[in-house]
């Protein structure tokens, strides 16, 4: 099974980015620039984790996580120096962020939610 | 006795002898006469007495010889006769009537030196009664004769003085001996002088100047003392007054650390006051006066010639000087110190110079400090600001960056673009950079958690900073040299060493820019325990005081906007973090900088 993964930010060269790198087979990205439709789409197509942006157009990426479903993990991503501390956050990740190192996370937490089946493997697009 | 022995009795006499007639008309004088008075025998036969004496003394003469002439005989009375030389010479005459001829006959001696000597004694008595406390005693001490300055200054009569001792006007304040001792020399016929405290009628103190001589008689006995004394007592009122302000003064001075100093400036000859002694440790000994060439030696090297100037022009010019300088004791202390310098003039000419020196390195001390602080603050206050502005443009900054180093990451992930890896990789670096330094700016405003730390292998950092730099040394034509492959790491953050020497070379690179040889030097060296890293540049080196100041913040020689004083004490204090250290090299012929780190070892 792939992992659902969302990404809000209202620059959309850097959702375009996001999503070029990481998605695959495996690993499932759609981006949004909006919070309203990232908002909808939790709600009816729960993620297995979602990347906000702190700093949003008309709010803030605290605001948008607590709003959805607690059992979507969540991780800010931000440009801030002043790096937020929410509880709502599995974690803080700092702009500019490393996309092989998300990579690389994302790929451990799909074999962890999803373990591969026989005949299965990773294949990037 | 016949005629002929009277004649020869007349003319062998000593004593001037005459024969004047009842109308005083000479009739006969001897030859003593002629010779005392110079005038030859014939021209005053048939002389007027009156034409040869002072006409001060006609009046009285006419008096006398009217007397005699009435048949009284006159002794001792004295005239004075004009002699040949034109000078009085004083007569002391005896005359009477010769009954038989009626004629005057006279005899005088010559008492000019007597009388002389007379005159000069009593106007000499007179000063003195006028001058000077005058007191006689007999050989027992009991006073005998005072005059009226005594009786003035003491307070008591005459006739409460008389008949009575010293002890009347003793103070009490002087111990037995001295007094033992004062009749002690005077006993053995010797004269006494000191000062003498006394005390008058009214219990007031008052201060003489005393001589006390014997007074010997024919036999060699003492027959009295004489007194002479002279009041003193403005004088020492003055002296105490002297040296009551002279020693606020001096406790003043101690305490405010200030000396005193004076230049004769025909001599050379320097006169220190106690403290300027302590402040310039110069050992005190009596009578010492240090040459004025001593005292400028006493100021660092780098000093004696601003003072030496100052000296020579307020000696030549009458130009006045206030200096902070530097002094250097023999010893070999050195610390900051305020003199001043005021020509003296006497008679339109300068004749001294003089003027104080202060003990400031106390002052100096807290001026540094509180520069220090005032510049810390300026610099926190400004980085500060810095970060704020880093904190306010970091998300402008970061989210872009994001996008760059996203892209380059992507691109970097492509197989097919294998060739362009390595730029890749640097674009990737700058980004990491940047987002580096935007944190770095943010550091000043404030403590962040804890900086990434990591072994780093120095030679490596140092290519990576060079390879930043090297389009900008190229422009400005900067020959770099760095040769080294040595694995040595140190601990810390690879991005603040990188910054460390990015600085230093950017440094190196502004200072020698209009110089006909420009190059840089980097050589690493490494001993146990000890990582060295010297860069030098083709500039000449540093001026000393320039030197002492470069570790501090915006401490600048760059032209105004050029630079921020930043960026050494930026680097002393990024090496701090990372236990390591910089120095300048004084010694070495060209601008060089030394680096010291402790090698990193894993455990």
């Amino acid at each position: 099974m792939a992992l659902t993964v969302y990404y809000l930010d209202d620059e959309a060269e850097l959702c375009d980015v996001f999503k070029d790198f990481l998605n695959s087979a495996q690993i499932h990205v759609t981006t949004f620039t909006e919070s309203e439709a990232a908002i909808e789409q939790c709600a009816q197509n729960k993620p297995d984790i979602i990347f906000i942006d702190y700093r949003l157009t008309n709010t803030t990426g605290n605001l948008v996580a607590n709003v959805l479903d607690d059992d979507i993990e969540k991780i800010l991503v931000t440009g801030e120096l002043d790096l937020p501390q929410y509880d709502v956050f599995s974690q803080v990740m700092a702009k500019p962020y490393s996309l092989m190192a998300i990579s690389q996370m994302l790929e451990a937490k799909n074999e962890h939610t999803h373990p591969p089946q026989k005949g299965e493997h990773n294949e990037r697009i | 006795m016949p005629y002929s022995s009277y004649k020869r009795f007349f003319d062998q006499s000593r004593d001037l002898l005459c024969i004047v007639s009842l109308d005083g008309f000479f009739v006969d004088v001897n030859d003593a006469f002629t010779r005392v008075l110079g005038h030859p025998k014939s021209s005053l036969i048939g002389k007027s007495i009156r034409d040869l004496i002072a006409p001060q003394d006609i009046e009285k003469t006419l008096q006398e010889f009217k007397r005699v002439k009435h048949g009284e005989s006159s002794t001792h009375f004295e005239n004075r006769f004009n002699s040949s030389s034109g000078e009085y010479v004083t007569l002391s005459w005896s005359t009477s009537i010769d009954p038989e001829s009626g004629q005057v006959v006279a005899s005088a001696r010559d008492v000019t030196e007597q009388s002389n000597h007379a005159r000069k004694i009593q106007q000499i008595e007179a000063a003195l009664n006028k001058t000077f406390i005058l007191a006689e005693t007999d050989a027992k001490g009991i006073i005998t004769r005072v005059n009226d300055n005594f009786c003035d200054i003491s307070g008591y009569t005459k006739g409460e003085l008389i008949g009575q001792t010293h002890r009347l006007i003793n103070s009490g304040i002087h111990p037995d001996t001295f007094f033992s001792e004062m009749w002690q020399t005077i006993s053995q016929k010797k004269i006494w002088a000191g000062d003498i405290t006394n005390r008058n009628k009214n219990g007031e103190l008052y201060y003489v100047k005393t001589t006390i001589a014997p007074m010997i008689n024919y036999e060699g006995d003492i027959q009295g003392f004489m007194a002479i004394r002279q009041d003193i007592t403005d004088q020492i009122k003055h002296e105490i007054k002297l040296a009551k302000t002279l020693k606020i003064l001096n406790e003043t001075s101690s305490s405010a650390k200030i000396g005193g100093w004076e230049l004769d400036v025909n001599s050379g000859l320097l006169t220190w006051t106690d403290e300027t002694f302590r402040i310039l440790e110069v050992e005190k000994r009596d009578g010492y006066h240090p040459m004025l060439a001593e005292g400028i030696s006493l100021f660092v090297e780098e000093h004696t010639q601003i003072i030496d100037k100052a000296v020579t022009r307020c000696m030549t010019k009458g130009e006045p000087y206030s200096l902070e300088l530097k002094a250097k004791t023999p010893k070999g202390n050195q610390f900051w110190v305020y003199t001043t310098g005021n020509a003296n003039y006497v008679d339109g000419e300068i004749k001294t110079i003089s003027g104080t020196i202060q003990d400031i390195s106390a002052r100096k001390t807290a001026e540094k400090k509180f520069n220090l602080e005032k510049q810390k603050s300026i610099q926190t206050a400004k980085l500060a600001s810095l970060g704020e502005l880093a904190a306010s443009m970091a998300h402008e900054i970061n989210n872009p960056l994001g996008i760059i180093s996203g892209y380059s990451e992507l691109l970097r992930s492509r197989a097919e673009l294998a060739d362009a890896h390595e730029k890749l990789d640097v674009i990737l670096k700058s980004c990491k950079r940047i987002s580096h330094i935007v944190n770095n700016l943010k550091r000043f405003s404030r403590e962040e958690g804890e900086r990434k730390q990591g072994p780093i292998v120095l030679s490596q950092v140092i290519k990576e900073a060079i390879m930043l730099t090297q389009p900008r040394l190229k422009r400005a034509m900067v020959q770099l040299t760095f040769e080294s492959d040595s694995n040595l790491a140190i601990l810390g953050n690879d991005i603040e060493m990188e910054q460390v020497f990015l600085n230093l070379i950017n440094n190196a690179a502004d200072a020698i820019q209009d110089l006909p040889v420009r190059w840089i030097n980097i050589e690493l060296t490494d001993t146990p325990g000890l990582i060295q890293v010297r860069i030098t540049d083709s500039g000449h080196g540093i001026a000393a005081d320039v030197a002492e100041n470069i570790f501090s913040p915006f401490y600048t020689t760059k032209k105004v906007g050029e630079g921020t004083g930043l960026g050494l004490s930026i680097v002393a204090d990024m090496l701090k973090d990372h236990n390591a250290s910089i120095q300048y090299d004084m010694a070495h012929a060209n601008t060089s900088f030394v680096l010291h780190f402790t090698p990193y070892q894993e455990a």
